[in-house]
């Protein structure tokens, strides 16, 4: 597997010239991640192509390997090829599809290397080509394909019962099927293109309240996912009742924060999402104050004890975290002041108290545009913005002088603006 | 005379037994000239404060046994439903925290463990890379992971958790949406088995709420050197060595995970044994 695969299948080892054009052509494709080619671990950096060019795609890895299958002759120089078309894999895009792992197998010759009784397949037969039918069985379960009867059957035919690929096989039929559906908040398998549709799902998920909802609060102008060049941001914002509630007990004598951005993963997705929220009101504005005409007599609301004994006790004995309630959810286009104005602006059709509430915008410096992929200009530190000082009462918003902005102004901006 | 033996003599001996006992060395690196033993600090004044820590440790001990098992009394001990094993309160608690990454093995992750806002909880962040070192053997790479330190009694005896009043793993977390496992290691009883691991899946919602997460033990699946083996079974909860967080979901990005604290419920609703079969999974054909 060390061998320069492309210089070995320019120099035509196996004859004829359709596997080498084949060679030369998939090699322009794998040997441009930096690494060995047979790792294929900058696969999930590279996005699968589009299948624009002829050369590539997974139509081009098909009909390179269905003509590798039509021609006849000696079976020279298998390994090889097979190892650089698992590098050539995922830049072709093909890495998730099963069918194109079966047509791995379809390559390799069936028969020869099936060991002959059992002192053979005692004597570890054929050590290079069952590594190679591992490493095939080895990308598949990196990226998550299921093998299936098919594909034991394609072992079975080249490399006998009881050799160490078809264990393999075996293996992973019992445990990718069975660790597949482990995950308590799935995603759907395929992902919206990074955009409004993706922060939709990314607030549904966050927001963990069927009853929260979810608008939009601003459409993106160019109505497509990305938001290069957009010249109006989306903005989409998710409140559920009980928030309601809670910022109109919060009061306008409080500040609320508007912090971020903090990052959220779709499973390779990254989004951003900022937060509205308070500090912890103090303890006696916590609850509702007691009805002063409430009967001691014949209570409204009953409060038994159920517990049976001192072994019913399900309690963690640690300290509360203290922390503000969160008051609305929001993903934006753009992370900038003024587009979560926007927002802001928008709650206040539902939250009339906001109007009259100063809002103190907590943004972290260099903040990344929401709904970039690949690269945050920083690593995001999310929930430890540099003033620590949070659970004494915020009397005066002191402290944060430098991105504080009185809420009056705020209140003012007409909320369709 | 001394340096011919050690000629002939030292594949044999260094060899054998740091292939036994050491852990993993990487590709290309050179063996360790300097015996082990050259390593030690033999001065009188460590020695002294090591004596007194660890008569200290003995000390109390002895006193928590004399209260009852595990320093509880026996009834309190026989009666509690949940225990809380770590918190994350103060620098202290992050002490008994170990942090690591693929920099070891030449990868170019990044971890960091801190404290949270107002001191409240544990914060594990950082960047995934899943560069590979270019050491031409190194295949994969890109984690994270966070461990804790094994339970040490006085005079470095060995001491193990024992978890078997409990059946489920209780967590307070919130993380960003990336999938983490947990990892248990119980301390082996022969060498061969000191590379394997129970292991299950944690997975975060994201955003900016707390959930708690229960794993129930019966789920914990056995591996060894990152491969699930073939002959499973539960998990010995009577010889817990230490628990950790790894993060490798090859996905390139920061990453981060607050912790509040780690605890065991004994779940009464819970009454699976073992989550997996323990026939022979993989029949010989």
């Amino acid at each position: 597997m060390r061998l320069h695969w492309a210089h070995a299948l320019s120099r035509r080892l196996w004859g004829g010239w359709g596997p080498s054009q084949v060679a030369r052509s998939m090699s322009r494709h794998s040997s441009r991640p930096a690494g060995d080619p047979a790792s294929g671990a900058p696969a999930r950096r590279d996005p699968p192509r589009d299948a624009q060019d002829n050369d590539r795609g997974p139509a081009a890895f098909a009909a390179a390997l269905e003509t590798l299958e039509r021609i006849p002759g000696r079976r020279v120089g298998r390994l090889e090829l097979v190892a650089a078309a698992l590098a050539a894999m995922p830049a072709l895009g093909v890495a998730r599809e099963r069918e194109a792992y079966h047509r791995l197998l379809r390559l390799l010759p069936r028969g020869p290397w099936v060991p002959r009784g059992p002192i053979q397949r005692l004597l570890a037969p054929f050590p290079q080509q069952q590594e190679c039918g591992l490493q095939i069985l080895e990308q598949m379960e990196r990226y998550g394909v299921v093998p299936d009867a098919e594909t034991r059957f394609l072992l079975l035919g080249v490399f006998g019962p009881r050799s160490r690929p078809v264990r393999k096989c075996q293996r992973m039929l019992y445990w990718l099927p069975r660790l597949r559906h482990v995950d308590p908040h799935p995603l759907p398998s395929v992902l919206p293109p990074p955009g409004l549709a993706a922060a939709c799902l990314g607030l549904r998920r966050i927001a963990n309240d069927p009853d929260a909802r979810i608008t939009v609060y601003q459409r993106p102008v160019p109505d497509e996912g990305d938001n290069e060049g957009s010249v109006q941001p989306y903005i989409v914002g998710a409140q559920s009742p009980e928030q309601q509630e809670l910022l109109a007990r919060h009061g306008p004598a409080r500040p609320v924060f508007v912090e971020g951005p903090f990052s959220l993963w779709l499973r390779s997705t990254q989004l951003w999402y900022y937060v509205l929220r308070g500090d912890p009101l103090p303890p006696h504005l916590r609850e509702d104050p007691p009805d002063p005409e409430r009967s001691l007599y014949y209570p409204l609301h009953l409060d038994l004890d159920l517990e049976r004994g001192p072994w019913d006790d399900d309690d963690f004995d640690v300290d509360e975290v203290e922390e503000g309630p969160v008051f609305a959810l929001c993903m934006a286009g753009a992370g900038d002041r003024h587009t979560l104005g926007k927002w802001i602006a928008g709650l206040q059709e539902a939250n009339p108290v906001l109007g009259r509430t100063p809002v103190v915008f907590r943004l972290q410096d260099g903040d990344p545009p929401a709904g970039a992929t690949g690269d945050p200009p920083t690593p995001s530190l999310g929930e430890v913005p540099p003033p620590p000082a949070v659970l004494e009462l915020p009397d005066l918003p002191r402290g944060y002088g430098h991105s504080t902005r009185g809420g009056g102004n705020k209140g003012s901006m007409a909320p369709g603006e | 005379m001394h340096k011919l033996l050690h000629r002939s003599l030292g594949p044999l001996l260094s060899n054998s037994t740091s292939k036994l006992y050491s852990s993993y060395r990487r590709p290309g690196s050179q063996p360790e000239k300097k015996p082990s033993w050259q390593n030690i600090d033999f001065s009188f004044k460590k020695g002294f404060d090591v004596l007194k820590t660890q008569l200290s440790m003995l000390k109390k001990e002895t006193k928590d046994y004399l209260v009852g098992p595990g320093g509880h009394p026996l009834d309190q001990y026989l009666l509690e439903q949940t225990r809380v094993l770590w918190e994350f309160r103060s620098q202290e608690d992050l002490n008994k925290w170990v942090i690591s990454s693929d920099v070891e093995i030449g990868g170019k992750s990044e971890v960091y463990l801190k404290l949270g806002r107002n001191n409240q909880a544990a914060l594990l962040y950082g960047t995934l890379n899943t560069e590979v070192p270019r050491d031409g053997e190194t295949k994969y790479s890109g984690y994270c992971s966070m461990r804790a330190k094994l339970p040490m009694g006085s005079f470095a005896r060995k001491k193990y958790y024992d978890w078997s009043n409990f059946n489920s793993l209780y967590l307070r977390v919130r993380g960003d949406g990336r999938p983490w496992m947990v990892n248990i290691y119980t301390d082996p009883y022969f060498s061969h088995q000191k590379d394997d691991l129970y292991n299950y899946f944690m997975f975060t919602r994201g955003g900016p709420y707390w959930e708690e997460i229960k794993i129930p033990f019966s789920k914990f699946f056995l591996s060894s050197r990152g491969r699930v083996q073939d002959n499973q079974h539960p998990i010995w909860l009577d010889k817990i060595c230490t628990l950790g967080f790894t993060i490798g979901d090859k996905v390139d990005g920061p990453f981060q995970l607050e912790i509040d604290f780690i605890g065991l419920l004994n779940d009464r609703a819970h009454t699976e044994e073992f989550a997996y079969e323990m026939y022979e999974k993989n029949p010989r054909v």
